[in-house]
């Protein structure tokens, strides 16, 4: 049936000859994954950026004699706290909620850090080739070399703890792919005759690398971007579980999986709420970023 | 065949040379080593004391050399917070994280094979759905919670396995499931695309025609060219098992590489540390020349740049 109906409406674009932007939409209104990340990732976006008027209590205000509440579904628990609370006493869905600050907020700085690198060396290695080419992919290999998790433990906690540093360091060691998707479309665009074009009426290397060639990436970097933001989330919950990334009393996901493990046997809730929030988010960055390739990719044309 | 082994060999001195390079100014200059070895509370007489006596006082470039001298002499100078030689600390750990690692390689290769192939014989039809949809969610599973939730699981509720240390083998399986696991997505995306191509290519139809058994065309036929890309990924995804051994060793208590790693990074131990970032980068280099090497064997297309 499906086919049948997907056969249908290709036959429908082409008597209608829709323009690129309304077959995008019509593509993305049947894509369920794209709709599905994009509403968890859009969600999640503003609970971090209004965390306060959604977190119910003060993340930070510990309350000894309400150490340890269960959750609402539990027995002994009361909707004052949703998710009850954690040793200290504080309200564990205001800690959830402050805690995708952090980890939107790294996966997002460190993704566009990365991007901003592996893009400009992807655009002039792919650019100008030859030598440049040649140094270009032996940085890239020297890069993929590197134990690059191992490296960002040792970095954040020489320098020192922080929200900026984990966004430096996973920014500088998370730019390759986005180097060679880059690298290999400008290698591909470079010969077009519209570049050519565009060198024929005077504009420099410059103009055509940022108004030709650069536009036309747009699509496929979104995609990389999403991809390594994803990974970058996961290395920032690693890094704080292990105590060497965000530091208490800042609510990180992987910081709070590290204070309820020594009390997972008798309160596992504790270890499994951040743990889902964090698969939660890091699925539907990934399904938003299949998503987004799928519905930009080029019509195929039989 | 010589020469392009060659090339090879030389492009990877070439970049361990500059990854020991890059390894070593990096942690050397993201803090005062001095004042790391003397602790958060040494007073500025103590922090000038251990400058001298560690040698952090001469230039950059002499501690890189003597760096360098001591890789190539298999030297590798003693550690600060361990107070014995890092060589014998390598040794010493080396096997339980070689274990993980192949016996978690095996769980990836298991596993996204034989997913990737069964996703391919009938794209679109549910097994194929649900090898891609497993690969999705395994994609975004952090290794260490899925640790502790399988810690929880099956160390405790239902207590088949040993959920910390490395004593047995039974020790192994679920550092071995998780830290496999991880990669599995990879090499199934990987295997199905391949397989997909190559089924529905003309050599394959012809010994359809010529009346071969199904089973024997699938591994035949058609596995063993779809495994060309897949020999490459693995030699990668060996790398990244010694870099992720850092966390599922500390999930699972296992005495290993990635444990010392991560007590050395506590113990500001930068000698041990600089030689596991070079070390697990040195057996990264190596595989991917090996990797290169035996594709060029299976198919001497690739040896022409």
């Amino acid at each position: 049936m499906q086919t049948t109906a997907n056969a249908v409406a290709a036959m429908a674009d082409d008597i209608i000859d829709l323009t690129p932007k309304e077959r995008m939409i019509r593509k993305a209104k049947s894509h369920l994954g794209f709709q599905f990340g994009a509403f968890i990732v859009i969600s999640f976006a503003l609970i971090a950026i209004f965390a306060p008027l959604f977190a119910p209590h003060d993340p930070y205000v510990q309350d000894l004699a309400k150490r340890l509440v269960p959750p609402v579904w539990a027995e002994g628990g009361s909707w004052e706290h949703i998710l009850g609370t954690d040793h200290l006493g504080r309200d564990y869905l205001s800690r959830l909620i402050y805690g995708a600050r952090v980890s939107m907020g790294v996966g997002f700085g460190a993704a566009t850090l990365g991007c901003i690198i592996g893009v400009t060396i992807g655009l002039v290695a792919g650019y100008l080739g030859g030598r440049v080419d040649q140094a270009a992919s032996f940085l890239l290999t020297c890069q993929l070399a590197l134990p690059s998790l191992l490296l960002a433990m040792a970095l954040v906690f020489f320098v020192g703890s922080s929200v900026t540093t984990l966004i430096v360091v996973l920014g500088v060691l998370h730019w390759q792919y986005y180097m060679v998707v880059t690298r290999t479309l400008t290698r591909q665009i470079r010969s077009l005759e519209y570049v050519s074009a565009a060198r024929s009426i005077g504009s420099n290397d410059r103009q055509v690398l940022f108004y030709e060639i650069l536009p036309n990436l747009f699509n496929q970097i979104i995609v990389v971007f999403s991809l390594e933001m994803a990974v970058v989330i996961i290395h920032e919950a690693s890094l704080s579980f292990l105590g060497v990334g965000v530091q208490p009393p800042t609510a990180s996901w992987g910081l709070m999986i590290a204070e309820a493990k020594t009390m997972m046997y008798f309160k596992p809730y504790l270890v499994v709420i951040p743990g889902a929030a964090l698969f939660l988010l890091v699925l539907a960055v990934n399904l938003l970023g299949d998503g987004i390739r799928d519905i930009t990719a080029p019509e195929s044309r039989n | 065949m010589l020469k392009f082994i060659l090339k090879r060999l030389a492009l990877g001195l070439a970049v361990a040379f500059t990854v020991s390079l890059a390894t070593f100014l990096m942690l050397n200059l993201a803090a005062d080593p001095a004042s790391m070895v003397a602790g958060e509370d040494a007073t500025q007489e103590a922090i000038e004391q251990i400058r001298v006596q560690y040698g952090f006082d001469r230039p950059l470039y002499v501690r890189f050399f003597e760096w360098i001298g001591q890789l190539v002499t298999g030297d590798f100078g003693d550690s600060y917070y361990w107070k014995q030689p890092v060589f014998d600390l390598l040794i010493d750990r080396a096997p339980v994280t070689l274990t993980l690692a192949a016996g978690a390689l095996t769980v990836t290769v298991v596993l996204g094979l034989t997913l990737g192939v069964l996703a391919a014989l009938k794209p679109n039809g549910w097994l194929d759905r649900f090898a891609l949809s497993f690969g999705t969610a395994a994609q975004a599973v952090p290794n260490f919670w899925f640790g502790l939730i399988l810690i929880i699981l099956l160390g405790v509720t239902f207590p088949i396995f040993p959920v910390s240390g490395d004593s047995t083998w039974m020790h192994f399986v679920l550092p071995c499931f998780v830290l496999g696991t991880s990669a599995v997505p990879q090499v199934l995306r990987l295997t199905r695309t391949g397989m997909i191509e190559v089924l529905g290519s003309d050599y394959i139809r012809t010994a359809r025609a010529k009346g071969f058994r199904p089973r024997q065309i699938l591994f035949r036929h058609a596995l063993r060219n779809a495994l060309l890309p897949i020999v490459s990924v693995i030699t990668i995804q060996i790398g990244y098992k010694l870099g992720g051994s850092v966390i599922t060793e500390s999930v699972f208590a296992l005495n290993g590489l990635g444990r010392l790693a991560y007590e050395s990074i506590l113990g500001a131990d930068i000698p041990t540390v600089q030689m596991l970032v070079f070390f697990f980068a040195l057996v990264f280099i190596i595989l991917s020349i090996l990797g290169d090497i035996l594709n060029a064997w299976l198919d001497p297309r690739m040896r022409v740049e």
